[in-house]
């Protein structure tokens, strides 16, 4: 028998509070995929006399969504997803390698693999892709929400009146720059209703899928030229509509790259959920609206910047009770690079979630009456909700169903 | 790994064909032997930790029944295992053997509103089990602070308590039934639906906190009670330890029985206050939870009593939460508390004695005062309306002296809990970290009568060996 050992940073104590949020344990029942059982793995070892394989260690810990939902749980601050893609890190292997390809190679080209992707035979993708690429088909260029919302009065006063003429900057991400070049677009034109001083600034990804895959150097990378980009649009609002994006960006602070820490505070406060500059904003609800809008409630919307999950808070206002979510959001089971290694289980946690926006929403009663209607504000959940949706569902960002006309 | 060193006859290792028969039994990922994957089933919140042999998930009570068919012949030592959120190493394998985890077993057979009564398998979650009811207007009373992340086998294992133990009582007091496989493979049902039985001895009380030791729960029967319509909760930060305590002695005395009565000492209080923002001024040095329970209109006014009762104590702050939505951060701050303590330390020895209610201020101050004499933290906070005090020992385990003093102190507050006519544990059971002072408490006599009964139900000891009282 062996007592734990201290190790450097916050400890896991396994105190187990992790265990309610974990959407991977929850649809399992599978203990070694909790984050107490990573943790455990993580840290420094608490099994000294009997050495665990590494290859063992490096596969099981590979099996994390990197939601999050541990991390708010934890009273001892381990952040579990952080300490995977460390040992990723120091574990290179193959699904790495494919991951990075996708995200870095792949990721200017989204779009056009993502046709590529609607085109390719199921039988010649490797099993390993599909999940992935069924979401990537979901998101080709036409496959969008026809728009049914028209915004009829943008708060331009109250955002004047806070951001006083500051430049503004939108993030895009991956998915926005590519396969959804429309969601940039209406992003630009609620901007222009605001009367926000637009700049353009040449951001690249936002990192934290590669973070996540353990790729830190590649992460590193990203952020540095991203820091430029904000540095070279004179320090301009960043305004985010991805969720993870939103998350990836506020992570920044500690990476190292910042010239002060001045400069830091100030990066930290430019990074603003687009949705929250609309708030206040009205609309009129058009023809082709469904009678019911379910909303995912992405896990890392739930930031702890004083914004919460603004895109909530502002579909509520625009929508009232046509919105609506499950009390308890599930996890869409996206899970960045499980995508690739564990995809069986990601589609497990997909169903999951299907299941509770079911309760919800009730479109599996009665589908040709109200069929499900998913909108999220993360490309992550968008691109796994429609890879996994039940047929006939139709899944969007928010930014979809906005009139730009 | 450590081997075997009780049951001289019972088996050391896994032979080959042993894994060949659990590959047949639990087939795909029913069976886990790899190493990385059993390590967080060797583990639970006690911190102590054994690598198991071999981890098995049942789906069925079949697969159980062969399995302790075959245990028993093989003398193959099995740990019956939840969500390992125990605190005293109940579900550790310290002695070796096949961890058995019951999550896959977690459906809910049936909640009748009638006859006030569930049938549920032990991988249920309490919480969700509990939301699950509320949806029938029905109520499952006992709450473990870690009702989130437990489990109502587990909780049945251990006779969980919990915060609403002063009204309401503690897990053994909603066990009806239990149906359970022994060594052999016998099934046996305990009890039933009716909600009084007196024919026979009561077996099904008999497995409520016998800690996986004689035989694995297939399938449990819960009493329910009609859920009360709402409740409020009133949070009071004392400046001293005493005024607290004399606060609740206020309220018992004004004919008030409080759904619960938890109360924070200095270093508790503290302790929350570097994870959370915290309602209490500084200068607290302790702190009164109170929740009452009952119908919406009554509830404003029984507040307004519990006020009163606790003026003459002269709270520092009185906060008050009507309704479950005001209600629950104040009771969040409350569940912090027991990982929160390791802001103070790395290492935590958690005990929960009981003692006589009238002995309760007596215990708390000499637990602190064993504290300041070793030179440990000593974190009292718990169950004051039914003696259940927490003494959380946290210290250094790389500094020795600091180690000696924590187990040092450690046995002081065992001595005084056992002077005082009181109990080493309320409601986490003795699994491994108590298991060497239950002859402190039990006499020789008693032991005997247990083990005893320990023999008939499991004659080699092959479920969960080196466990609870023997």
């Amino acid at each position: 028998m062996a007592d734990r050992a201290a190790g450097q940073g916050p400890d896991c104590v396994l105190c187990g509070c992790c265990l309610e949020g974990c959407p991977l344990l929850a649809l399992t029942g599978r203990e070694e995929l909790s984050p107490r059982a990573k943790a455990l793995l993580a840290g420094p070892s608490k099994f000294t006399d009997a050495a665990l394989p590494e290859a063992d260690v490096a596969k099981l810990t590979g099996l994390c969504l990197a939601c999050g939902r541990c991390e708010k749980l934890c009273p001892q601050g381990v952040k579990v997803p952080a300490l995977m893609a460390a040992l990723r890190a120091r574990h290179p292997n193959f699904r790495q390698w494919l991951w990075k390809q996708w995200l870095t190679r792949l990721g200017p080209f989204w779009s056009l693999a993502s046709q590529g992707a609607a085109l390719a035979p199921a039988a010649f993708v490797p099993a390993s892709f599909s999940l992935a690429l069924k979401g990537l088909k979901g998101l080709r260029p036409g496959a969008g929400l026809a728009p049914w919302l028209g915004i009829t009065k943008f708060p331009a006063q109250a955002f004047g009146a806070q951001y006083a003429g500051r430049p503004v900057a939108l993030f895009d991400g991956c998915v926005g720059k590519g396969p959804r070049a429309a969601w940039g677009q209406t992003a630009r034109f609620l901007l222009r209703g605001l009367g926000a001083n637009m700049v353009e600034a040449r951001f690249s990804c936002c990192g934290s899928a590669l973070g996540v895959a353990g790729l830190p150097d590649e992460q590193q990378g990203v952020r540095r030229e991203n820091i430029a980009a904000w540095r070279q649009a004179a320090r301009p609002l960043i305004a985010t509509y991805c969720a993870t994006c939103r998350k990836g960006l506020a992570q920044y602070a500690g990476c190292g790259l910042f010239e002060s820490a001045d400069e830091e505070t100030q990066f930290r406060a430019a990074v603003v959920p687009l949705s929250a500059l609309l708030a206040g904003a009205r609309a009129k609800v058009g023809r082709g609206a469904p009678t019911v809008a379910g909303y995912h409630r992405p896990c890392h919307a739930d930031l702890n910047d004083g914004f919460g999950d603004a895109d909530f808070t502002l579909l509520s206002g625009l929508l009232g009770a046509r919105l609506r979510t499950p009390a308890k959001g599930g996890c869409c089971g996206f899970g960045g690079i499980m995508q690739l290694s564990a995809p069986e289980l990601s589609t497990l946690v997909g169903r999951g979630c299907w299941e509770t926006l079911d309760a919800a929403l009730g479109f599996s009663a009665a589908p040709e009456v109200t069929p499900a209607y998913v909108l999220s504000g993360c490309s992550g959940c968008v691109m796994q909700l429609a890879a996994t949706a039940p047929a006939g569902a139709k899944v969007g960002h928010w930014l979809e169903i906005i009139r730009t006309g | 790994m450590t081997t075997t060193t009780t049951g001289a006859s019972l088996a050391t290792a896994l032979s080959p064909a042993h894994l060949r028969f659990l590959e047949g039994l639990f087939p795909g990922e029913g069976l886990v032997v790899e190493p990385a994957c059993m390590a967080v089933y060797g583990a639970d919140s006690s911190r102590r930790s054994a690598m198991p042999w071999a981890v098995v998930r049942p789906r069925t009570e079949e697969q159980i029944v062969e399995l302790l068919r075959w245990a028993e012949a093989e003398r193959v030592p099995l740990v019956p295992r939840a969500r390992g959120t125990g605190m005293s190493g109940g579900a550790v394998p310290a002695f070796g053997g096949v961890v058995v985890s019951c999550l896959w077993l977690n459906r809910v057979l049936d909640v009748d509103a009638d006859d006030f009564c569930a049938e549920v398998e032990p991988g249920v979650v309490t919480a969700e089990f509990q939301a699950l009811v509320q949806k029938r207007r029905l109520f499952y009373p006992p709450d473990p602070a870690s009702l989130k992340i437990s489990t109502l086998g587990g909780n049945v294992a251990t006779c969980a308590g919990g915060m609403r133990a002063v009204k309401y009582g503690v897990t053994r007091d909603y066990v009806l039934g239990v149906r359970a496989v022994l060594p052999g493979g016998k099934i046996v049902t305990a009890g039933g639906r009716a909600h009084k039985n007196v024919v026979g001895l009561d077996l099904a009380r008999l497995f409520v906190g016998s800690c996986g030791t004689l035989g694995l729960f297939t399938r449990l029967t819960l009493k329910l009670l009609p859920l009360p319509e709402s409740s409020a909760t009133l949070l009071g930060a004392f400046g001293s330890l005493t005024g607290a305590l004399e606060g609740a002695r206020g309220v018992f005395r004004a004919g008030i029985l409080p759904t619960a009565m938890e109360f924070l000492d200095a270093k508790a209080c503290w302790a929350i206050g570097q994870i959370r923002d915290v309602p209490w001024p500084k200068e607290t040095q302790a702190v009164l939870v109170l929740k009452v329970d009952g119908s919406a209109s009554a509830l404003a006014a029984e507040i307004s009593r519990l006020e009163t009762a606790l003026a003459p104590a002269g709270p520092l702050r009185l906060l008050k939460g009507l309704g479950a939505t005001e209600e629950e951060p104040l009771w969040e701050l409350r569940r912090l508390v027991s990982p929160a303590g390791f802001h103070l330390g790395p290492d935590k020895l958690g005990e929960d004695v009981a003692v006589p209610r009238g002995a309760t201020i007596q215990a708390v101050e000499g637990f602190q005062a064993i504290g300041a004499e070793q030179g440990v933290h000593v974190v009292c906070y718990g169950h004051l309306g039914d003696g259940n005090i927490h003494v959380n020992i946290i210290y250094d385990s790389k500094d020795p002296d600091q180690a000696a003093r924590a187990q040092k102190s450690k046995e002081a507050v065992f001595r005084l809990t056992l002077s005082l006519g009181g109990t080493l544990s309320g409601e986490h059971g003795t699994g491994l970290t108590k298991g060497p002072y239950v002859s402190w408490q039990l006499g020789e006599n008693e032991r005997a009568l247990m083990a005893g009964i320990k023999n008939v139900f499991d004659p080699s000891g092959i479920l969960n060996p080196g466990k609870g009282w023997l």
